[in-house]
């Protein structure tokens, strides 16, 4: 009875700590997943936090070290009706001149190869940015470069925008960390439970 | 006889009833917990906020002063300004010990729906009316033109420290940020400070000012000073003790409202246990007729039936401080959304006098409530009560 109790207003507590943990919040998502997925129906958030042992992996496969403040993620899946299309993450990063806001639009099919399923980037946009270079950061011709890209993918193949290559660094490691923890906090996990 | 014992025994052969009963009772008084800790936390963090200020009078432009200084304070645009010949008018009134202009707007990129709000300032002179503020970095000279200081909030969210640039798109320039404020707990956090000729000249206000902040050598004369400021044309006076209260007037008006609720709340919450209690006192004749017909006299009855009730409320009681106490940052951010003015600082503050508050009410609750349910089962009449259940 005790321990249950103890557990009740422990997660309660912890609830309410999250519920003010500092994220990157989907500013503009009814506009954003036309864009993104222009089949969606809806949307549904889950918030999601990582253990000790998946935040070493997360940081060991990201080479740095997570912020403080990212102490969950928030993993929206997209919806066709019933059926999951599609998952949306978003990550602020410090960019040239003020933080940057990602939202990276990820699908997935099936890879006959490894007889699972691939993660890759279906689209991504940027949807705050103080950048002087904003308009060439938010192009098409940048942006595409990293549709179809996966966890395992390279980006040193990405053009960087001139004028604003610690800004596009920026993205590539917001894009990149994104990844990783879609890999470590969504992936492995189904696998884990199968 | 341990009637502590037998009193939680009774209780938990009915745990439903008995939860649902607690229950009514902690959410009566989580309301009215939230609601003491709210009363003293909202009036402490306005006067400290108001305090922080640092400002005795601010004069606005003519119009509604309690608007102006509110938007002020909130930072807000003002659409009217004042001059800086009205500013040397000022400064010449006796009594007064700092006259500092404030230029006030803010930059709105509809694409980004971000907003920024500029403070335009001398910080030679603001910062003697922010006594409060720390800065890591330094302060820019009054003649800076791209140099920049800001918030904390706005550092966190931007993600900028000392030495960084931030670049305003719609202004088409870098600033430099000089320095970062350490977190307030006020509006400032979320502000970006420039020199007050620079942040005229983005909004092509030159030799405009939106406020200017005053503050007093003696504060026993803060009403000779405002009429003397009122004598200048086009300009109103609002002292921040004014602005204080007519802030706690409004959420004063609120709070009576609120109070009825709780008194509602709490009356339900007591019928509730009545009610059980008539209940329970029904299902349990026949066993009060055994109990005393084996030698319990009527006080005895009297005293376990209180116990029960009193065990009822206490735990609801402290149920609903628990409930109040970890669930306070919830119903804070709630209260933000509806009350005319939020400041910064934490709204409910966490009293231990307060909870000897409701569970004192608790207590009244629990004898209140047990009265009659008490009298009653102690009439009851052993003979008739076992013959009838025969």
């Amino acid at each position: 009875m005790k321990i249950k109790y103890k557990l009740y207003i422990g997660s309660l507590l912890l609830a309410i700590n999250f519920l003010f943990a500092g994220v990157c919040i989907w500013r503009f998502p009814d506009k954003d997943i036309q864009t993104l997925f222009s089949k969606a129906t809806g949307y549904k958030t889950e918030v999601l936090t990582y253990s000790k042992p998946e935040r070493v992996k997360i940081e060991s496969l990201l080479g740095a070290k997570l912020d403080d403040d990212e102490t969950q993620f928030n993993f929206y899946r997209i919806y066709k009706d019933t059926t999951k299309i599609g998952l949306v993450l978003t990550h602020s990063v410090k960019g040239q001149y003020g933080a940057i806001e990602v939202v990276v639009g990820l699908g997935s099919k099936f890879d006959s190869a490894t007889k699972s399923n691939k993660v890759f980037i279906k689209n991504l946009l940027i949807q705050r940015d103080r950048e002087v270079k904003s308009k060439d950061l938010r192009s098409s011709k940048f942006l595409d470069q990293f549709i179809g890209k996966t966890v395992k993918s390279k980006f040193d193949n990405i053009t960087l925008v001139s004028g604003a290559e610690k800004s596009t660094q920026a993205i590539i490691f917001s894009v990149r960390k994104l990844l990783i923890v879609q890999k470590v906090l969504d992936q492995e996990r189904v696998k884990q439970n199968k | 006889m341990n009637f502590f014992k037998l009193a939680f025994k009774n209780l938990l052969r009915r745990k439903i009833r008995t939860i649902l009963t607690i229950q009514g009772i902690a959410i009566a008084i989580f309301v009215l917990f939230s609601l003491l800790s709210f009363q003293n936390g909202y009036k402490n963090s306005l006067t400290r906020e108001m305090n922080d200020l640092g400002i005795n009078i601010l004069a606005v432009p003519k119009g509604c002063p309690y608007e102006a200084a509110s938007l002020i304070v909130h930072g807000g645009v003002i659409p009217k300004y004042l001059d800086e010949v009205d500013l040397k008018q000022i400064s010449q009134i006796d009594g007064i010990e700092l006259a500092t202009p404030i230029f006030l707007s803010q930059i709105y990129e509809k694409d980004q729906e971000r907003t920024s709000i500029i403070y335009g300032i001398i910080p030679q002179e603001y910062t003697k009316v922010k006594p409060g503020w720390k800065l890591n970095g330094q302060y820019f000279n009054i003649d800076d033109t791209a140099a920049i200081i800001i918030g904390n909030e706005v550092a966190y969210q931007e993600k900028l420290g000392v030495g960084d640039e931030v670049y305003f798109p719609s202004v088409g320039k870098i600033y430099k940020v000089f320095g970062v404020l350490e977190r307030t707990g006020g509006q400032d956090d979320g502000f970006y400070f420039l020199p007050l000729a620079e942040a005229q000249r983005i909004f092509d206000k030159i030799g405009k000012i939106t406020a200017v902040a005053i503050k007093i050598k003696d504060l026993t004369k803060i009403g000779d000073i405002s009429k003397k400021l009122e004598e200048i044309p086009d300009i109103q006076v609002v002292t921040m003790a004014q602005v204080l209260g007519t802030i706690l007037n409004l959420v004063g008006s609120a709070r009576t409202l609120i109070f009825s609720v709780v008194l509602i709340a709490l009356i339900i919450g007591t019928l509730g246990i009545v009610n059980t209690m008539f209940v329970t006192i029904y299902e349990r004749r026949r066993e009060i007729g055994i109990f005393k017909a084996i030698g319990a006299g009527n006080f005895d009855v009297v005293k376990l039936i209180i116990l029960e009730t009193l065990i009822i409320a206490i735990i609801g009681g402290i149920e609903g401080s628990v409930l109040s106490f970890a669930g306070g940052r919830l119903v804070e951010s709630f209260v933000r959304g509806v009350i005319p003015y939020a400041p910064k600082r934490m709204l409910f503050t966490f009293q231990f006098a307060n909870v000897g508050i409701a569970i004192a009410y608790s207590v009244i609750i629990g004898v209140l409530a047990a009265i009659f349910p008490s009298i009653k089962a102690a009439s009851l009449s052993p003979l008739e009560t076992i013959r009838k259940e025969e």
